[in-house]
């Protein structure tokens, strides 16, 4: 019986990582915290939170991406929503937290400093 | 909605952007669609504030800040990852905890201790699971509560009655004394 034995080079060229992909990556699961967080001084209405998370550009870069994130929260009980007249337009909708959003933002908390050390601490760790 | 505003929503770049957002959101959870769509409408409507007649250059700012509708949707949730459990919060536990409770109502009359037992177990059980916020709109839990509660009770009675019964019965002897002895 004759054997042929085929040998496959495969070269692997690297893969360069975007940086929004990264990003997109990486706020996963971030931003929800960091709305929950917000909404710890008060009651916002949309255009108020997204004003607010647009400060920090690396954070959040479109106010629209806002919305699924908060139609989420409010799903899983964390964030409810009310409505409030405005002198200066139509009524607004509000979104507060409910106690099981505090009490998510606190496990949230407790693991995220942890977290963060470690990773800090690993990518300054000399090879 | 004022007026207004309604009608300023219908122009043209607006009711677009709307429109493809909606389609955009196509393959996401329905609930988080139709949120989406009705917020990112209040979102430009409290952005245009009491402008009756914004240019087309206003128009674009607002829907530039929002984004590419793809890139919404894109942070939206599959509809594949939520729309399958017809009874959010509960995967299998709720039909269970139904099942079992119905097992309890049935068991009421041909073993009451046993049914007893059963119905507070599914009770205190059912009770525990529906104070989690995702089970809290689960209507098979709601269900089992109902049917295990109901189910504890006519055990409880059906107990109570055998024992009245059964303290009659051994209270009153089946033959009169009397009758023995003539």
């Amino acid at each position: 019986m004759r054997t042929t034995l085929q040998c496959k080079i495969v070269v692997a060229f690297p893969m360069p990582v975007s940086r929004d992909a990264l990003l997109t990556q990486l706020r996963k699961g971030l931003l929800e915290y960091c709305v929950l967080a917000l909404l710890r001084s008060g009651p916002f209405y949309g255009v108020e939170l997204s004003a607010r998370l647009a400060r920090r550009e690396v954070l959040f870069t479109n106010e629209g991406t806002l919305y699924p994130l908060l139609s989420r929260l409010r799903k899983q009980e964390w964030v409810e929503t009310f409505w409030r007249e405005s002198t200066s337009g139509p009524p607004r909708r509000y979104y507060q937290l409910t106690s099981e959003g505090v009490e998510a933002l606190k496990a949230f908390t407790q693991v995220w400093g942890p977290l963060n050390a470690d990773v800090q601490a690993v990518l300054e760790e000399q090879a | 909605m004022t007026s207004t505003s309604a009608g300023v929503l219908r122009h043209a770049l607006i009711a677009a952007y709307l429109k493809d957002l909606d389609r955009a959101l196509l393959t996401a959870d329905p609930q988080e669609r139709a949120d989406t769509v009705e917020a990112v409408r209040e979102h430009i409507e409290y952005r245009l504030g009491e402008k009756s007649d914004p240019t087309s250059a206003e128009i674009q700012a607002i829907l530039t800040d929002l984004g590419p509708v793809e890139r919404i949707a894109g942070s939206a949730t599959p509809a594949s990852q939520t729309s399958a459990p017809t009874d959010p919060g509960t995967g299998w536990l709720g039909p269970v905890a139904l099942a079992l409770a119905v097992v309890a109502f049935v068991l009421v009359l041909l073993s009451p201790f046993v049914a007893l037992a059963l119905a507070l177990s599914v009770t205190a059980f059912t009770l525990v699971a529906l104070r989690r916020p995702a089970a809290r709109k689960s209507w098979t839990l709601k269900a089992a509560a109902f049917v295990a509660t109901s189910a504890a009770i006519a055990a409880v009675v059906v107990t109570l009655g055998l024992t009245s019964v059964t303290t009659t019965v051994d209270a009153e002897p089946a033959v009169p004394v009397n009758a023995i002895e003539g």
